[in-house]
């Protein structure tokens, strides 16, 4: 009789735990570990086998996250859209702002390996001795404001310090120090940004939605590329380990010009000469020359959160080529 | 096994039985949904993505009004053949639309090459693929683009003369692609944004 009771609990407490995941949107979850098995597998394929790793997909789907609303404007026809409820509590909205751009910022930095990983760059890729690197992008999320949201509950909103006096999910450390943002080489990554980028701080672009988006560009130097040749005839995986991570942390200075382009100007702020520097970067076709920026002059490429206007030109200006689910 | 011995041990292993065919089932959930997620072809989606996006954006619309779609690259390495294309209920004859789309306005992502002068030919077979169009209600026409394509125009001493030529489609790049949708006594416009 005893076991007839223990089963039936057991059939229950399964049923209970199938409905939980259903719940929980396990639909969501696959596509979660889907994103990142793709992203290690990508990453970890051998480069003995010729375009293995570039015919991984890359099979991650862009988050769309609104604040405070619908922002049919923004997500208009896109399925999937998550909200952020914002509190009654007028002090409280910076901060749910501000956490809701963090865990973005923070989501994607864990999902696309922590800055370890090589994603793009294999031998056929990097056509041994040829440079033909291109900037490759993730767009890991967009995050719109509902156009109700009020500007002026958010316009004390400090994302970058957010990120430094609070926690990140499941860690004990904040943000900044889980991201490694406390290192001295971010740090200089940091200052480099915003000393060497200050073309105009009065113009900032205006828009109401941004997108957090992984950057990496891998191109071989001659070094590099001789390197691949060894390991070809090593038969050994290469993984390109002067890969750096940088940020764009200083993007989050709270500059608000306008109380109608609310958090869009607030990440905004710094963008618009970090784009600058890109297109200036660009004219090089120079992988370390752009990572430089980064922080590392002798690097063979970087990988790069930013978050940035999801626009053509702020998007394009960054991304030769963007791989992954809209 | 009517003993008792012999029922308990039936038992202890019925327990175990539900509890792995349970484990079984969970696993196979996990599996089917990380196998879906992982062999959705993810240009495929992309494109009904885009699909989606013009055809809301557009019967959203009033008129006099205009509009901005950001739609996704839908390049595959170097196979970059993906256009925008567009018809109205009233185009026949050479213009006319693939055939399932007959009498109707439709705006379509399709797949193909089509930079030769039979470009409405190759136009039709590349958009008369399923679900490749969608259906824009209460317009009375739809223009699409033009936008350049590199054509052969020729040859000299054996090497191939390319040059731009415009056809009436927008092609879609590796990265973000902006299309102004426009709407104008009934006349919907789709037009890359430069």
């Amino acid at each position: 009789m005893e076991y007839v009771i223990i089963a039936v609990v057991l059939i229950i407490g399964f049923i209970a735990l199938a409905y939980f995941l259903i719940r929980l949107n396990i639909q969501g979850l696959g596509e979660d570990n889907a994103c990142k098995l793709s992203i290690l597998a990508k990453a970890t394929a051998p480069n003995y086998i010729p375009n293995l790793g570039p015919s991984i997909p890359v099979e991650c789907t862009t988050k769309k996250i609104c604040i405070g609303g619908t922002c049919e404007d923004n997500f208009q026809g896109e399925k999937d859209v998550q909200t952020v409820k914002l509190d009654s509590d007028k002090f409280k909205i910076a901060n749910q702002t501000a956490k809701t751009v963090a865990d973005a910022y923070y989501k994607c930095w864990n999902d696309m390996g922590r800055g370890k990983l090589d994603l793009f760059s294999s031998l056929s890729e990097k056509n041994l001795a040829t440079d033909t690197s291109k900037a490759r992008c993730i767009i890991c999320s967009r995050i719109a404001l509902d156009k109700n949201v009020n500007p002026d509950d958010i316009k004390d909103m400090n994302i970058r310090k957010y990120m430094q006096t609070n926690k990140a999910p499941n860690s004990d450390f904040t943000y900044f120090r889980t991201l490694g943002l406390e290192s001295d080489k971010n740090l200089v990554a940091n200052n480099l940004q915003v000393d060497n980028l200050g073309i105009s701080k009065d113009n900032p672009r205006k828009t109401d939605e941004v997108a957090v988006v992984f950057m990496q560009i891998s191109a071989p130097s001659r070094y590099t590329a001789g390197k691949n040749n060894v390991a070809v005839v090593a038969g050994t995986a290469f993984l390109g380990s002067n890969l750096i991570t940088g940020s764009g942390f200083n993007l989050f200075k709270p500059i608000i010009k306008s109380p109608v382009a609310g958090l869009a100007t607030v990440i905004i702020g710094e963008i618009t000469y970090t784009a600058s520097e890109y297109s200036a970067a660009w004219n090089r076709v120079d992988a370390a020359a752009y990572c430089g920026d980064y922080g590392n002059k002798e690097s063979t490429g970087c990988s790069v959160i930013e978050v940035m206007p999801y626009d053509r030109n702020s998007i394009n200006s960054l991304c030769d080529i963007v791989e992954g689910g809209a | 096994m009517r003993n008792k011995k012999g029922f308990l041990l039936l038992e202890e292993n019925s327990i175990n039985l539900v509890l792995a065919v349970m484990g079984l089932i969970l696993v196979i959930i996990v599996i089917v949904y990380l196998f879906n997620a992982l062999t959705t072809n993810q240009i495929k989606k992309n494109v009904q993505i885009s699909l989606d996006i013009l055809e809301n954006k557009t019967n959203s619309l009033a008129d006099g009004e205009t509009t901005i779609a950001k739609l996704p690259g839908l390049c595959k390495g170097n196979d970059c053949t993906r256009f925008i294309a567009g018809w109205s209920k009233n185009d026949n004859g050479e213009k006319a639309p693939p055939e399932q789309y007959l009498l109707k306005n439709v705006v379509c992502v399709c797949n193909g090459v089509i930079n030769n002068p039979s470009y409405y030919t190759y136009m039709r077979l590349a958009c008369s693929v399923a679900n490749s169009c969608r259906e824009i209600k209460d317009v009375s026409q739809i223009i699409v683009g033009p936008d350049t394509i590199l054509t052969t125009k020729g040859g000299y001493m054996g090497a191939r003369i390319d040059a731009p030529v415009e056809y009436p489609v927008i092609n879609f790049h590796s990265n973000l692609l902006e299309v102004e949708i426009s709407k104008n006594n009934g006349v919907v416009t789709f037009k890359k944004k430069v």
